[in-house]
């Protein structure tokens, strides 16, 4: 199987004031490409640092993390943009959309970042908001959906540049069971139909059932 | 109380910039305000200590006019109940012929000498000499002569000195009995041709044999006494002199009227621009006090006590905003009086600031006001929020019907503005007024629509132009009530500047065009002049051709109304058009309604006097003139701007009769030759005579310069409206950033670079500024609209000139605050931690 992300003696340390707290711990491990993959532990337990890092929105203490054998921890400002624009998809606990931008628009966002013509992606939008089912929420902005809802924009901005992975912090963390039980079938379907690596943060049972396998992180290590 | 006391004290000191921000605007409001009501005061003070330099203890003065018997007079024995001394005074004019070697220094042939006729013991008693030399043991009579220490430095003089004076033709070889320094009666005005000399009044008046006569007298009046009484008495003694007081109030306030008015027009325009940004400020200051006040009422604070707690803190800004204005007044008020103190046509005034406990007050309240009344709307809106709503943090801003606003003001800004052209005078100032705020107003209201119009077609051009980056810039800019913010500041900050430098400009264009009207090169005015007089100035080497100018300065009332013609002028229709540009506006051939003119009591006005009268050709126009109430008849209008539009004409013919004169008032020379030179000779060759004149390009520049002095003021109060725009918009800045930082940083989660964060911001500011600065030059051409009606309501003619360069600047200058404003918290963002700002919920 084709290794996606490798993870090698990864540490991360937070400064509190004037003592260092370690969150992660010589953390190592590797993906495979098309795993579905719920990282789990309890509050505090480092796994969403684990997550951040694994985006590049953070940088690791020491250690290395390869994306398609490519080692993020040193690339520049605006290597790590480019990665997140196009190989990594992020979705949030909080959807994290853009209140005063249309549906469409927040769909288009990480087009309009990586410089492509937003005309060329019509189709693709289409396609993207008919898999998550909001074709018809196109003009709406976030305020005028559900939470649920405003998750699957989230879901189809994460996948319009085709990135290879998805990176889901708490997913379902902020809605009822109801939307919780469809984005994760959707996470599900993407994972299956599209190929896509998905790697979810939660501490719940319930979204775990659905990813191939856990890793489980404990006071800052893989266990 | 204690509590809420600190608690409002931490609140200001938390948030610097913005606390410094509102006690800035509430200051430069005060102290405007302050300044602008002091200075009447001040300027008033000013001349009056000018005046006082002459006149001294004078309470009030006798003095001869035209319906005089004499231009001299005898100061009667009777005793005037209230009268401590009557001290009077003969003046005569001197020639001091320079050697040929002073003459070669100085480039002058000789010096004027203005030399008063004094008895030395009545003038010490009325307006005491300040010595620099005095001559010891000897009385001051026979050939004694004072000379100033002007005059006495620049020759080389002192006490005991022989000096050759001409007086009334005659060469006279006097003595320095004194040396003045140049205060009281020697007061010396550097822009006057002339110098003031002393020498005893027996002496002066039989050299002319007017013995035991004066040509003026001052009256100091006795304590316990009114001026007013005593005024009434000495008037039926003088029956056909003139007795009044050395200085009145009424006419120097009208003057002052014109400098008064556009700084308290300015200084509602700085409060304006101070208002919106407390207003806007506050917004946000209860906002983000909504969680502290919803604990406060959770654990048992009333409304009352919570509303205090804003209320407080807007009146703290007042009050530091208060005291503070005040001596920040104190210290505006000093440099407006310093730069009006060089007058070009009265002398350099001593700047002395006056002011009372009443200024001081007023502007005091005006500040408190100001903080208070522009943080009520968010203070009440934030009160009425249920306590739940606080505690839960569930409160939205309810979205105001800003369709019907844009309606309502619109309609009030056109009606106002329909009714200010209507309406006459006093009520047309208001509604003028009233257009000028609403225009604040309008563009506030405007600002959203005009950005949405604007960024519609910015979307397109930006994507080609900034790529991507351009357009997410025009889509952050959709709604984003900051930017709207920071464009309606811009916006105000540049219609004003831009309106002052438009009139500024404009004034100047003004003057240089009157001045062109001039087809002359030199004004002169002689002593009793007639047609030999003029034969003599024309043999004169370098004069061309002469106008003598019949005028009248006096004030012709027009009967049955409150207006008085200006200047009134009787012309010599043959050759009147050769010496000035005439720009008529009647159907009629020039010439035949010159003609007309010599064919009986015919009259133009000006189109500025139509307005005001309301007249048309045909009316009848009853003056009070020197000979009695004549009426003319209307025959044309013209375009003038002289006397600020109050002027007519009437044939000369007709002026001789009625206003009883026979002698020119002025001349207008033409010359061959540098006209400095003829007028040097033409000064010289009527010296006897009495002669005062000046080129018309010296009389251009102190009119230049006097406008630009009262200009600079004006610049100064637009510079001061702007510069708080400009820390308005710095702020909003600041707020949009903490308000926007989690939606950068959403951004850069899915791939927005530290570059590009910055290429869209600087696109959004460059962005802002343009549509600020477009929106402020729309309102400044409103406002140019207005203004010129407001100030003919003052008697003000105004005419825009416009000057495509100011807009160009006015463009740039927007751009150029709001990109710089933008470059603090755009590098905020560089440094943005993105997974902190993500998760602020």
């Amino acid at each position: 199987m084709e290794k996606i992300i490798r993870v090698e003696n990864l540490n991360k340390t937070y400064m509190l004031g004037n003592v260092p707290v370690e969150i992660l711990k010589e953390i190592n491990f590797t993906i495979n490409r098309g795993e579905f993959i719920t990282i789990m532990g309890p509050s505090g337990s480092g796994k969403s640092t684990l997550l951040y890092l694994l985006g590049g929105l953070d940088k690791p203490t020491s250690g290395k993390i390869f994306i398609n054998d490519q080692d993020i921890s040193t690339l520049t400002d605006e290597e790590q943009s480019v990665l997140r624009r196009r190989e990594i998809g992020f979705v949030f606990q909080f959807y994290n959309l853009v209140p005063n931008l249309t549906i469409e628009d927040n769909v288009m966002l990480p087009v309009l970042l990586d410089g492509k013509k937003i005309k060329d992606y019509r189709h693709k939008l289409d396609e993207i908001l008919e898999t998550v089912g909001l074709s018809d929420r196109i003009n709406h902005t976030p305020r005028e959906l559900s939470g649920g809802q405003q998750q699957r924009v989230a879901i189809a901005r994460a996948l319009i540049n085709e990135p290879d992975i998805i990176l889901a912090d708490e997913p379902t963390g902020n809605l009822d069971s109801k939307s919780s039980e469809e984005v994760m079938k959707l996470l599900q379907r993407i994972n299956k139909e599209k190929k896509k690596t998905i790697l979810q943060v939660s501490h719940s049972q319930e979204t775990a059932k659905y990813s191939d396998r856990i890793i489980n992180v404990r006071d800052g290590k893989v266990c | 109380m204690s509590v809420i006391v600190k608690f409002i004290t931490k609140s200001i000191l938390e948030k610097k910039f913005r606390s410094f921000i509102i006690i800035f605007s509430v200051t430069i409001s005060a102290a405007l305000f302050f300044a602008s009501s002091a200075l009447a005061g001040t300027m008033s003070g000013m001349y009056e200590t000018l005046i006082r330099m002459q006149t001294g203890k004078a309470d009030l003065l006798i003095y001869p006019d035209r319906e005089s018997p004499s231009s001299t007079f005898k100061i009667l024995p009777n005793k005037v109940k209230g009268v401590e001394h009557i001290i009077g005074t003969f003046s005569v004019g001197g020639i001091y012929k320079l050697s040929e070697e002073e003459s070669q220094i100085e480039k002058i042939k000789t010096e004027q000498l203005y030399i008063k006729g004094f008895e030395l013991e009545e003038l010490e008693k009325l307006n005491p000499i300040n010595y620099s030399q005095k001559a010891a043991g000897r009385d001051f009579l026979g050939n004694h002569i004072i000379l100033s220490e002007v005059f006495a430095q620049k020759y080389d003089y002192n006490t005991g000195d022989s000096i050759h004076i001409e007086i009334g033709g005659v060469n006279r070889i006097l003595t320095v009995w004194g040396i003045s320094k140049p205060t009281g009666v020697f007061q010396h005005n550097p822009q006057a041709d002339y110098i003031t000399a002393l020498m005893p009044m027996s002496t002066l008046t039989s050299l002319y044999n007017q013995r035991g006569l004066v040509d003026t007298a001052y009256v100091v009046v006795e304590e316990g006494y009114t001026v007013a009484t005593v005024k009434e008495e000495i008037s039926s003694l003088y029956g056909r002199y003139v007795v009044e007081e050395p200085f009145t109030t009424e006419v120097l306030n009208e003057y002052l009227q014109f400098i008064v008015v556009p700084l308290y027009l300015m200084t509602i325009m700085v409060l304006f621009i101070s208002v919106f940004i407390i207003y806007s400020t506050f917004k946000v200051i209860t906002t983000e006090r909504l969680p502290v006040i919803g604990t406060f009422r959770s654990i048992g604070a009333t409304r009352k006590m919570t509303d205090a707690i804003l209320i407080g803190e807007s009146l703290m800004y007042g009050i530091v905003g208060g005291i503070l204005g005040v001596f920040t007044g104190i210290g505006v008020l000093y440099l407006i009086a310093r730069i009006m103190a060089s007058d070009p046509y009265n002398g350099q005034l001593d700047v002395s600031i006056k002011f009372g406990i009443n200024h001081m007050l007023t502007a005091f309240i005006l500040a408190v006001m100001v903080a208070s009344v522009s943080s009520w709307i968010p203070i009440s809106k934030a009160s009425k929020i249920p306590i739940k709503e606080l505690v839960l943090n569930l409160t939205e801003r309810k979205t105001v019907n800003k369709n019907k606003r844009v309606i309502i003001l619109t309609a009030m800004f056109v009606i106002s503005l329909i009714l200010s052209f209507i309406t006459l005078n006093t009520i047309s100032m208001i509604f003028n007024l009233l257009s000028l705020l609403i225009i604040f107003a309008v563009v506030i209201t405007y600002v959203p629509f005009i950005t949405s119009f604007l960024l519609k077609f910015f979307q397109k051009a930006y994507g080609v132009i900034f790529g991507n980056e351009g357009i997410l810039a025009v889509k952050n800019l959709k709604d984003n009530k900051n930017i709207f913010n920071n464009i309606s500041l811009l916006a105000i900050g540049i219609s004003v500047i831009l309106m002052i430098n438009m009139i500024s400009y404009s004034v100047g264009i003004e003057v240089l065009n009157a001045y062109k009207d001039w087809k002359f090169d030199i004004m002169v005015s002689i002593n009793g002049a007639d047609r030999n007089t003029e034969q003599v100035l024309r043999s004169i080497d370098g004069v061309e051709g002469t106008y003598g100018a019949f005028e009248s300065f006096q004030g012709i009332k027009v009967i049955d109304t409150d207006y008085s013609i200006g200047y009134l002028q009787g012309i010599d229709i043959s050759k009147y058009r050769d010496y000035t540009a005439f720009r008529s506006k009647g159907n009629e051939e020039l010439n035949k309604l010159f003609e007309k003119l010599d064919d009986g009591r015919n009259i133009m006005v000006t189109l500025m006097m139509k307005d005001s009268l309301g007249l048309k050709i045909g009316d009848k126009l009853k003056l009070d003139m020197n000979s009695g109430e004549k009426t003319y008849n209307i025959i044309g209008f013209y375009d003038s701007i002289m006397q600020n539009g109050s002027n007519a004409i009437i044939s000369q013919k007709y002026f001789k009769t009625d206003m009883e004169q026979s002698n020119y008032d002025r001349f207008f020379v033409k010359t061959s030759k540098d006209a400095d030179l003829v007028l040097s000779e033409i000064k010289e060759k009527f010296m006897r005579q009495g002669v005062w004149g000046n080129t018309i390009s010296f009389m251009e520049k102190s009119n230049y310069e006097q406008n630009s002095q009262f200009m600079i003021i004006l610049q100064a109060f637009s510079v001061l409206a702007m510069l708080i725009g400009i820390f308005g918009v710095f702020n909003n800045y600041m707020i949009s950033f903490l308000e926007r930082r989690r939606y950068i940083a959403i951004k850069r989660s899915i791939g927005l670079s530290k570059k590009q964060t910055l290429k869209m911001i600087f696109v959004e500011a460059l962005t802002g500024g343009f549509i600020g600065a477009i929106v402020g030059i729309i309102g400044a051409m409103f406002m140019l609209l207005i203004i010129p009606r407001l100030m003919q309501t003052i008697g003000v003619p105004l005419l825009i000139h416009y000057k495509f360069e100011l807009f160009a600047i006015s463009l740039f200058t927007g751009i150029i605050i709001s990109v710089i404003a933008s470059i603090s918290p755009a590098l905020k963002t560089t440094k943005l931690d993105i997974i902190e700002s993500i998760k602020y919920e």
